[in-house]
Formats: structure tokens, C-alpha cells, sequence
């Protein structure tokens, strides 16, 4: 085992729970080594890498003694339910009631999200809670963006030097394909995936938006809300793609092609 | 009867994949390269089904010496495991295939 794949597993390992430690650090070392022989180093340091991203996750659910692994989709819905909330207020004590009431139904539609993913059985878009969640969310921010557009309500978070338009819409394209993909079927696994990767994608592009706008804005006020934003928006592009990544294991397999039993 | 563990998606690819054979044993990078799992998600897995007695890890027995390398972990259903998992799977399978497309179309299919 080079050196490389050492210190990366001892990353990982130190990322799994203490009374777990030892036999991982045993079991994946020996997985590196015979990997190695077998397949070569840089198949070994592959693996030791994938190990190092995936030990957050061991180590989260190790430690909350088996709580479902979709706690990526609870983190990602709260994550951006939380600036919503925000907004929810800010429109509400300018009295842009409209507005408010959008962003209240794009906090239910997260959090009705991110309850299916906590107590899903099933794939994660293979649901009817998540899929109407999912409407809730996409019905909310199309009519953020209208009214932002086509109505004079001023909205902080997709006002400013720069519109934050094009990031809105490729998520918002990214969050129908979702949505579709659950409609069509499970073997649609090409457009979740497709619709995951234009939700990064946009987020990403709303960042980097945000970023420029909190440096061009000229007040505080401003500045906080497009502040607000970027994180959030950072952080569930990430999550979309930690998911993107996960790609079939997340959608229901086909009772058809899943099952192989034996006699 | 309930599964002692949620049945995710991903713990069914697993039980799908050791009970396409039972009698060997099988190790994590194999079950990885099969299924398409991650790291973060089988380990996990594995100790979910592992404390619910379903399947039972255990160290290679090689000699160390000729081999040159450490011996690795073994896992495979247990007698137990594989009864429940195959009658979980067709359990899930059978819901699944009762949960006939609605006017949500192919969602729950």
C-alpha cells in the first residue's frame, strides 16, 4: 500500500466512531492491499479515496445508530428551507403578501421533501409524498420568479446588480426533471440524473451570482440576503450531486429486475 | 413481518446481490464493484445487517506470509439472514407490484 492510500485511510478511519476504529482501519487496509496486488496502486488509491468521501457518511450513520441514508436530502430541504424562511418574513413585513405566501409553500414543499427522505422505503424519487413535495417546490419557485419578473414586488435574494435568473431556471428545469423521472418510472434514472445535474449546475451559476452581487450591492440589508443565499446555494449543489453520484441505488428498481431469489 | 432495519433501496441491492449466492463469501470492494454502492453506504449497511444477525463478517484464513498481504473481511448471509432477506425482497417485491400506477402515473411503480 503507498503511502498516499495510508494517509488517506487514516482520514477515513478517523471519521468512523471510536469503538468502530479499529476493525475498519484492519478491514480496509487489507482491501487496499489486496486491491492492490490485484488490480494495481491506483486502482487501491481509488478506493482509499471513495473511502475518505464516503466516511462522513459511515461515520453519521454509524453514530445515530441507523438512521436512514437520506439524511443528504433532510440537510439539503433544511438547508434552504431556512433562507426561505427568511424571505418569508422579509416579504411579509414589506407587505409583499403574494410573495410571502410563495415562500411559504416553497417551505412546506422542502419540508415535505425532506420528511419522505427521512422515513423513505422506497427510492428516493420513487414516492408520492417526495414527488408532491417536489411540485409544491417547483409550483412555489416558478411563482417566485414570475412575480419577480413580471410584477414590481422587490425581492433581495433574485434582485440586484445581476439577476440570478439563469442559475433560477436551470434549477428550476433541474427540479421538473426530477419530478418527471418519479412520474415516469423508476428506469428513468437518466433524467433524475440529467435533472440533478442542472440543479447543481443552476445552483452553482445563482452562487457565483451572489457572490458578485454581495460585493456590488451598496447596502447591508442587501448584501445579507444575497449573503444568505450563496451558502445555501453551495451547499445543496453539493448535496445534488452527492445524490447524482449515488445515480440507480436511489431510484426504486423495477419489483421486475429487483428481486432474485433463491429457492 | 417488518425488517429490524428500514428495507432502502440500497439495503435491497445488497440483500439482492448476496442472495444471488449464498455460499460464497463476499467482500466489500466486490459487493462495490457489483453493485454500484458507495463506500459511505455499504459499510453502514453492512453493520445494520451484521448486528441483526443477517449476515456474519469474518477474517480471511490465509497465511499471511505467502500471501503478502493482511486478510480480508468476509461477509455472508447466515442461514437466518437469507430466509428473511429472500421473504423481505418478494414481501417488497409483492407491495410494490400491488401499488398499481394511480392517477400519479408511474410513481410508486
Amino acid at each position: 500500500m503507498t503511502l498516499l492510500a495510508a494517509v488517506l485511510l487514516s482520514v477515513a478511519c478517523k471519521l468512523v466512531p471510536g469503538h468502530l476504529r479499529a476493525q475498519y482501519e484492519a478491514e480496509w487496509s487489507a482491501e487496499c492491499e489486496a486491491i492492490a496486488m490485484s488490480d494495481g496502486v491506483w486502482s487501491s488509491l481509488r478506493y482509499a479515496g471513495r473511502l475518505v468521501l464516503g466516511a462522513p457518511r459511515t461515520g453519521y450513520v454509524l453514530r445515530t445508530n441507523n438512521r436512514p441514508v437520506f439524511f443528504d436530502v433532510l440537510l439539503m430541504s433544511v438547508t434552504l428551507a431556512v433562507p426561505a424562511m427568511f424571505f418569508v418574513a422579509h416579504s411579509a413585513i414589506t407587505g409583499q403578501l403574494l410573495v410571502a405566501f410563495a415562500y411559504s409553500w416553497l417551505c412546506i414543499g422542502l419540508l415535505v421533501v425532506a420528511s419522505s427522505a427521512w422515513s423513505a422505503e422506497s427510492g428516493l424519487f420513487g414516492g408520492k409524498i417526495s414527488a408532491s413535495g417536489l411540485i409544491m417546490v417547483l409550483i412555489a419557485s416558478v411563482v417566485i420568479t414570475s412575480l419577480n419578473l413580471l410584477t414590481d414586488t422587490h425581492n433581495p435574494a433574485l434582485d440586484g446588480p445581476i439577476r440570478v435568473l439563469p442559475g433560477s431556471v436551470a434549477a428550476q428545469i433541474g427540479v421538473l426533471l426530477v419530478m418527471l423521472s418519479a412520474w415516469l418510472g423508476p428506469q428513468r434514472v437518466e433524467v433524475a440524473r440529467l435533472g440533478l445535474s442542472l440543479m447543481t449546475l443552476g445552483l452553482v451559476i445563482w452562487a457565483a451570482i451572489g457572490v458578485l452581487n454581495t460585493v456590488l450591492v451598496e447596502t447591508w440589508g442587501e448584501r445579507i440576503f444575497h449573503g444568505v443565499s450563496v451558502p445555501s446555494a453551495l451547499a445543496v449543489a453539493s448535496g445534488c450531486w452527492l445524490i447524482r453520484r449515488e445515480g440507480p441505488a436511489l431510484i426504486t428498481p423495477k419489483p421486475s429486475q429487483e428481486v432474485v431469489l433463491v429457492s | 413481518m417488518a425488517t429490524p432495519f428500514r428495507l432502502t433501496s440500497q439495503t435491497r441491492l445488497l440483500l439482492t446481490h448476496l442472495l444471488g449466492d449464498v455460499n460464497s463469501d463476499h467482500y466489500g470492494f466486490e459487493i462495490l464493484k457489483a453493485t454500484g454502492l458507495k463506500p459511505g453506504t455499504l459499510y453502514p449497511t453492512f453493520a445494520r445487517l451484521e448486528e441483526a444477525g443477517w449476515i456474519e463478517g469474518r477474517w480471511e484464513n490465509i497465511d499471511v506470509e505467502t500471501t503478502n498481504r493482511p486478510a480480508r473481511r468476509y461477509y455472508r448471509l447466515t442461514a437466518h439472514g437469507s430466509t428473511e432477506a429472500a421473504a423481505a425482497l418478494e414481501r417488497h417485491a409483492e407491495k410494490a407490484a400491488l401499488q398499481a400506477p394511480t392517477v400519479l402515473g408511474g410513481l410508486s411503480s
